[in-house]
């Protein structure tokens, strides 16, 4: 038989790589370090295991590279630049082919076995070499994985979840949650509810009875209460009415204090006649300037001014006569001989005589400037005084008259105040009278209001019986919602789902899951006992296919290997017939143990795959027990026609296929 | 035979067909809930 394996971006190859394998032989792969040699291994693992559902195997084909990790981006075995890989394999008529994606989607057209990863692969990290170099000898796992008894567990699991679901008691500590209890301590809790809501509701109906007993009561005294409804309008009204008064009195109170300072004002403008007096007093200053311009006459003053005139001038003729003379004596020779000047007669003029002549003309001069000098100061005077007469007169005689009619206007505006006055104080008896009226009613409404509220005051006992009533209406109403609430509980906690069953009678229901707890126990037993028997069962055939391997093999260092059938533990007897403990024997000696194992299980559980792989794992064996055990692959080999290939194995007479 | 019994007889019955089936899970909970569902049924008035 003839097993084809075509590769396609497999590992680090890229492209299409097919290669050819003989059954009933050992094949050995040989290749340089990183040339596919375990590519190779692990397409087959995968063709042939694949789809692997179970947690423990996941993580054994996560080991082996053949499946991806919770972070990985890819498929392991798919080339990193490729999007896709696939692997096929042909033997006697059965075609696999499986495509792997990058994304990590896979296709597979043929299912495998999940076994094959247990039994079939000769490798380091397989689950039977992990225990045995760990020093686990635990192989329940191994009986359950490759028998029926894996399949029971899983029923009996999902068995015992209905019961648990049914029967659990409830904590008597914890709050009831549907969510979280079962059944049984769902009924116990709804049991205490009704207990307790009994009661609840009891004291509730008790509560809302005494209450309404006293609602009546208190409607009887709020019925009985003899009340006067006109009483609040009333005081509303008078309290309307004391405040429109209110505002009256207020409002003619501060028109009296406006008349009154009025008046205050008016009497004080009255009383003001500092103005008319400065008018009067200028008047009079006026007047006697008046009579002073007047007691000369222009005619008299300009008759006086041409005396004067004329005089002046006859004064001035004289002085430049004098002038003349002066001007006739600073210029005359003084000669001997000569004749005077003004008398003509002939004398001696001598400059003494000159000199004295001239100051006496000077003299002369002098004394008729001044006169001159007073005419034209007198002169200047009377014509001032004209000046005066003619401007002063009409302007004083102007506002003489201007303020004669000034006068006459304040005197009567202070008539007119004194008139305002005498009207306004003719008005306050009046206002004063209305205030008083006011004043009156204020005090009568006041009044009224008082014994008002007196009244009101009786009826406050009406108001405490209206709000009692009020708040008894407010705790009934409030105890009837609870109640409703109480029998919602109620009627919540008198019921139960069993498998999407209502059943009402609580009673009935524990009865219903005391009887399923029989049943679902009875259930149990049975699967307790296919499980043991098909460990048993599984682990008798195991045992079997050990012995008959040591025996084949001959193997010396043990007497014999096998499954403790009460508990599953791996026992080992060397030659001495004394028990080793798994943990205490050597590395090589566990290499053997590991093998043989590998290979029973292959025997004993999976003999229908014509496939065995092995990595590396034979090298730890020593060379003799290597060869011993190489032959016997090369035995079964071709008993079984088996594929049995491996890779890093010493050079024998083996199928070679160089990669 | 007794309700009790014939039900247990039934359970057994149902997983040995599921085990003998390859063993669906859901199919085999879906299948027993069903049961107990239909039991619980009969005992109800």
């Amino acid at each position: 038989m003839k097993a084809i394996l075509k590769l396609e971006n497999i590992g680090q190859k890229v492209g299409l790589q097919t290669l050819e394998f003989n059954s009933g032989v050992v094949t050995l792969i040989q290749g340089r370090t990183a040339s596919g040699k375990s590519r190779i291994i692990k397409s087959y693992a995968l063709a042939l295991s694949y789809p692997i559902k179970s947690d423990n195997l996941i993580n054994d084909g996560i080991n082996f590279g053949i499946l991806k990790g919770e972070d990985a981006e890819y498929l392991p075995l798919v080339n990193a630049s490729q999007e896709k890989a696939t692997i096929e394999l042909e033997y006697d008529e059965i075609s696999k082919k499986v495509e792997l994606f990058k994304d990590g989607k896979i296709n597979i057209n043929i299912l495998g076995n999940q076994k094959f990863l247990y039994s079939s692969m000769l490798v380091k990290n397989s689950r039977i070499h992990n225990h045995i170099t760990t020093g686990k000898a635990s192989f329940r796992w191994i009986v359950d994985e490759m028998s029926l008894a894996k399949d029971y567990e899983k029923i009996k699991a999902n068995v015992l979840y209905n019961l648990d679901e049914l029967t659990k008691e409830q904590e008597e500590d914890q709050p009831y949650n549907p969510k979280k209890t079962s059944k049984r301590g769902e009924i116990k809790q709804k049991k205490l509810i009704q207990k307790a809501k009994s009661v609840e509701k009891k004291k509730e109906v008790s509560d809302r009875v005494i209450l309404e007993a006293s609602q009546k009561e208190k409607q009887k005294q709020i019925d009985d209460f003899q009340f006067d409804e006109e009483l609040v309008k009333k005081e509303k009204d008078t309290e309307r009415k004391l405040t429109a008064d209110e505002k009256n009195l207020k409002d003619i109170t501060g028109n009296l204090e406006k008349i009154q300072r009025k008046i205050e004002e008016l009497e004080k403008q009255k009383n003001d006649t500092s103005e008319i007096d400065k008018i009067h007093s200028k008047m009079d200053k006026n007047e006697q300037r008046l009579t002073d311009l007047k007691t000369d006459k222009v005619e008299d003053l300009q008759k006086e001014i041409i005396e004067k005139q004329n005089l002046r001038s006859v004064e001035e003729q004289e002085k430049v006569r004098f002038e003349t003379r002066k001007q006739l004596w600073e210029t005359v020779k003084i000669e001997e001989g000569n004749k005077c000047p003004l008398c003509e007669s002939v004398g001696i003029i001598t400059p003494e005589h000159r000199k004295s002549k001239i100051n006496e003309y000077n003299k002369e001069i002098k004394e008729h400037q001044i006169l001159i000098k007073d005419y034209t100061t007198e002169i200047n005077k009377k014509l001032n005084r004209i000046n005066e007469i003619n401007t002063e007169i009409p302007a004083l005689e102007k506002q003489q008259f201007i303020d004669g009619d000034k006068i006459k206007e304040l005197e009567q505006a202070t008539k007119a105040s004194v008139d305002e006055i005498a009207l306004l104080k003719k008005k306050v008896p009046n206002i004063k009278k209305q205030i008083l009226n006011d004043e009156e009613l204020i005090k009568k409404t006041k009044q009224e209001l008082k014994l008002i509220l007196e009244e009101k005051d009786k009826n406050s006992e009406y108001q405490k019986l209206k709000n009692e009533s009020r708040r008894i209406d407010k705790d009934i109403g409030m105890i009837k919602e609870r109640l409703i609430k109480i029998e919602d509980a109620l009627e919540e906690a008198k019921s139960i789902e069993l498998f999407s069953i209502k059943i009402t009678d609580l009673n009935k229901a524990e009865q219903i899951i005391n009887e399923l707890e029989k049943i679902i126990h009875k259930s149990v037993i049975y699967l307790d006992n296919k499980i043991d028997e098909h460990r048993k069962g599984a682990a008798k055939k195991f045992n079997e296919s050990i012995k008959n391997l040591i025996m084949e093999l001959k193997f010396d260092t043990f007497k014999e290997i096998y499954l403790n059938l009460d508990d599953y533990q791996l026992k080992i007897i060397d030659n001495n017939e004394k028990l080793q403990e798994l943990s205490s024997v050597s590395g090589g000696e566990k290499a053997i143990i590991s093998s043989l194992l590998q290979i029973s299980a292959k025997e004993t559980y999976l003999s229908e795959i014509p496939f065995l792989i092995g990595d590396e794992i034979i090298l730890d064996l020593d060379p003799e027990r290597r060869d011993i055990f190489l032959n016997y692959l090369k035995k079964i080999a071709k008993e079984n026609d088996w594929f049995i290939i491996l890779t890093q194995i010493t050079n024998e007479d083996l199928e070679i296929i160089e990669i | 035979m007794s309700e009790e019994e014939k039900l247990v007889k039934e359970i057994i019955k149902n997983i040995e067909t599921s085990v003998k089936e390859g063993l669906d899970e859901y199919s085999f909970k879906e299948k027993f809930e069903k049961m107990l569902k239909k039991y619980v049924e009969s005992e109800l008035p």
